[in-house]
């Protein structure tokens, strides 16, 4: 299929690659095809890219990445949902906002967009704790990743 | 909208398997216990509004490069 994108420009992607979002995107109402886009120039950040409107990107990080203790529990009924078989098919993923000064980036830790890679489904889900701050600062996180190379990477085949 | 009064202790029925109950009143601030099963995700609704502004936000993103080794 074609994809066109205000951020990266326009190219070709198989179908298979469009994970579904039967419950929107808080914020996105009417938009629920998106697509996940790796770039090495911005590792460890990826874009939650929007197939039906070019200018929805949001930039999202995978926690297992970059923190070391990130925890949270997706319910059962919540994977039913999302028709997760194996753990091995789930992606979890932050939402990362991405002020002009970068050192001041931080990750929705409390609303984690949780996919089934296998399947092609995707979900936002909030979780209401005290250990999961909404607005939680990473660029240090993102800087030690960095500097750590390539250890953690290959979460993610697709590479553009 | 339902508006109902409620006094300290007493509760309100959603469903058969929902259940909120007042559990003390300060001034203005109102500590509520629910209980609820497990597949009901119970959250503050400012979390929502949080996560809406958050992924709209999240759109505006600078151009970055970390730059590559390879």
């Amino acid at each position: 299929m074609h994809i066109d994108t205000a951020r990266f420009g326009t190219f070709e992607l198989k179908d298979s690659k469009v994970i579904e979002f039967p419950f929107g995107l808080p914020g996105f109402e009417g938009l629920s095809k998106f697509i996940i886009i790796q770039l090495k120039e911005t590792k460890p950040i990826y874009w939650l890219q929007s197939t039906e409107n070019k200018y929805v990107s949001l930039p999202v990080v995978i926690p297992f990445e970059i923190l070391d203790d990130y925890y949270v529990q997706i319910r059962d009924n919540e994977l039913a949902e999302l028709k997760v078989e194996s753990q091995n098919d789930l992606i979890i993923m932050n939402v990362v906002v991405i002020p002009e000064d970068t050192t001041q980036m931080t990750a929705n830790l409390a609303s984690p967009i949780v996919i089934n890679a296998k399947c092609g489904v995707g979900r936002q889900i909030i979780v209401d704790a005290a250990e999961l701050p909404i607005r939680y600062p990473i660029y240090e996180a993102v800087m030690k990743f960095l500097k750590g190379g390539e250890a953690h990477a290959g979460a993610l085949e697709e590479e553009r | 909208m339902l508006v109902l009064s409620r006094k300290k202790g007493e509760s309100i029925l959603f469903g058969p398997d929902i259940s909120l109950e007042v559990l003390s009143i300060d001034g203005d601030c109102v500590r509520i216990g629910i209980e609820a099963p497990k597949e009901v995700r119970i959250f503050r609704k400012e979390l929502l509004e949080q996560t809406i502004n958050i992924n709209k936000q999240a759109t505006n993103a600078p151009q970055i490069s970390f730059g590559s080794s390879d």
